[in-house]
């Protein structure tokens, strides 16, 4: 009697030790080996949950230097690009596409059309929005926990930056971008800022949304920070000609400058944390100014 | 140039369409590789080769070809009906409409409910603008039609930069932009299959206008003397036009300079005679949206340049060139 016992012991307890290997076999089946993004945002986030051996291609834009998410020029140069055209997708042959909802919409309906697995993500207009895009994605491409821990991470890194941050009210930034355009509540760019211890021009002013802000009540401001937008030389714009007026010159003059790269707020994905870190450095160096006076 | 045989230009021209659709159907965009669907049907991976040849090429040079035709035709028969060399499909505000119903599904976000909602939308704009015009001009002379068309066109235009001044989403504003440019990259079988058949429908009625056109040519008087039934045909060039060009602009965006230049192209070739323009500008217009299509292929190793940019870049100096060439015969 104790033998059958004994074997059937040890046909429990292979069991037990298999079950698990063999479920995470067919996981590994069942989850996409082949993704293609095609959107730029929806580029971190896959390289930041999935190993770059399971993407097949991401968009040229992340190779852009002006362009390329926060810490992760390693795993670009690994991973190949497309452009955004449904020919280079199908020949990859993906398993899944990851893609912005507004981003390359005939592509992404024809794809559609042939069967292709698409996940579209809504562009994120604040933190809550990112952590849910980061969720959606980690449920896409079988990677949850991975999510969570991507999220954990950018939660405790924002949590760091902003334990050093000075007490007292938030001072004004003024994002003077291309043509006068600036952000005000309920955008990325202010949450961004809100993050790093600033409060907008726009939000201060009372405007909702990016809006464009007329030359003169810019000037009856008077912000503590500014940045202008990077004069595009190349390729030249006439969006950045508002910055050479003369008025505008003299405002940036007399006032501390801050440059934010812009692919540091292109997308609500953790490359955001670039940002909030020149920001809380930027509001620091403000505190110290204040307490010379 | 003499004027060669008809049905010998006919056929020649037939023959480079043919041979155009052929090639256009082999040619790869540059960033995929252009004869990498070929190596791929050689080694063993036909099934997603053929699918790509099916679903991805065959739509886009369908649309070229047909899109191209519709411009190439409604070109030639305006500028017959109006007896005015100057005049293309976007004189009388069709493509102007037609983008607008599309702008209006991509700014309130119609266009993102179902795959057909933009196409659907600007073929809206379309019938809107008909309408409009057979209101404001259904009884009134050749030039009320033309003044009508160019209050549709500017208030369409002006109601397009106020969507875009409005969006309030950046990326919104950035496909809007693009959409207008006009492309066939990427147009699936759906949006033949839904613009196609009306086109047909403005082919068939454009032709049915074409012996009252060889009349107009002595004037309006004169082909009235001979039994021309002027409102008749201005129901059919109007009507037409609206339907060929209205589908193909709101599935492809707005082309420009071929309904203007291909007319101008093949005149002296068939003898200024307008009935036989037609067909052969039908013809021509298919040539050079496909030829056009292909060379955005060949030439774009990344992002792809828009049909309706390169159309406009390499038409308008064509036709500088054309006017300068001819002006002795316009000031004779």
């Amino acid at each position: 009697m104790k033998r059958p016992a004994r074997h059937g012991m040890a046909a429990l307890l292979a069991l037990a030790f298999l079950a698990p290997a063999t479920t995470a076999a067919a996981d590994a089946q069942q989850r996409p080996q082949r993704i293609v993004s095609m959107n730029l945002c929806t580029d971190e986030l896959l390289m930041r949950i999935v190993d770059p051996s399971r993407i097949a291609s991401i968009t040229y834009l992340s190779r852009q230097p002006l362009n390329a998410p926060l810490g992760l020029n390693d795993t670009i140069a690994k991973i190949k690009v497309n452009h955004g055209l449904a020919e280079e997708v199908l020949m990859s042959k993906p398993d899944l596409i990851v893609t912005g909802s507004f981003s390359t919409m005939a592509a992404t309906s024809l794809l559609r059309g042939l069967g292709q697995n698409i996940v579209t993500f809504d562009p994120e207009a604040d933190f809550d929005d990112m952590r849910a895009n980061i969720r959606k994605m980690g449920e896409a491409v079988g990677e949850p926990e991975r999510a969570e821990q991507v999220i954990a991470e950018f939660d405790a890194r924002l949590a760091e930056l902003q334990a050093q941050l000075p007490p007292g009210e938030k001072p004004v930034f003024a994002d003077i971008g291309v043509n006068n355009f600036m952000s005000g509540r309920d955008t990325l760019f202010a949450h961004v800022v809100n993050a790093g211890g600033w409060r907008t021009l726009g939000e201060t002013l009372g405007y909702t949304g990016y809006t464009n802000i007329p030359l003169e009540q810019l000037l009856r401001t008077k912000p503590d920070l500014v940045s202008t937008a990077t004069p595009w030389a190349n390729p030249p714009s006439m969006s950045t000609q508002n910055l050479r007026h003369p008025a505008l010159r003299d405002l940036v003059a007399d006032t501390p400058h801050i440059a934010i790269p812009e692919r540091y707020t292109t997308c609500g994905a953790p490359s955001v944390l670039g940002a909030v870190e020149l920001l809380v450095e930027a509001r620091k160096a403000h505190a110290q100014r204040i307490a010379k006076q | 140039m003499k004027p060669i045989p008809y049905p010998a230009l006919v056929v020649a021209l037939a023959v480079l369409l043919g041979i155009l659709t052929f090639a256009s159907m082999l040619i790869g965009p540059a960033a995929a590789g252009t004869f990498e669907l070929l190596d791929m049907m050689r080694s063993g991976e036909s099934d997603t080769a053929w699918m790509i040849m099916r679903e991805v090429r065959l739509p886009r040079t369908l649309l070229a070809v047909t899109v191209g035709m519709s411009l190439g035709l409604s070109g030639a028969t305006l500028q017959g009906f109006l007896r005015n060399p100057l005049v293309d499909p976007g004189v009388i505000g069709i493509t102007s409409a037609a983008s607008l119903g599309a702008v209006l599904a991509l700014y309130t976000g119609i266009s993102l409910l179902f795959p057909l909602a933009l196409p659907l939308m600007g073929i809206v704009g379309a019938v809107a603008c008909v309408l409009l015009l057979q209101g404001l001009a259904g009884r009134g002379s050749v030039l009320t039609l033309v003044l009508a068309g160019v209050a549709v066109s500017s208030l369409s235009a002006a109601l397009m930069s106020l969507a875009l001044n409005l969006s309030p989403n950046p990326y919104a504003a950035a496909e809007i932009m693009f959409w207008l440019l006009g492309s066939v990259t990427d147009r699936s079988m759906d949006h033949v299959a839904l613009a196609v058949p009306l086109m047909a429908l403005g082919w068939a009625m454009l032709a049915a206008s074409a012996r009252s056109l060889d009349a107009l040519s002595l004037g309006e008087e004169a082909a009235a003397s001979l039994g021309v039934d002027l409102k008749r045909t201005r129901a059919l060039v109007v009507t037409g036009t609206a339907i060929s060009v209205g589908a193909g602009t709101a599935v492809i965006g707005g082309i420009g300079f071929i309904g203007l230049v291909v007319p101008h192209l093949l005149r002296p070739l068939v003898g200024h005679t307008p009935s036989r323009l037609l067909l052969a500008s039908a013809l021509g217009g298919g040539i050079l949206l496909v030829a056009a299509d292909i060379l955005i292929r060949l030439l774009s190793s990344g992002v792809e340049l828009k049909l309706g940019v390169l159309t406009a870049i390499i038409g308008a100096p064509f036709f500088l060139w054309l006017i300068l060439k001819a002006r002795t015969e316009f000031e004779s």
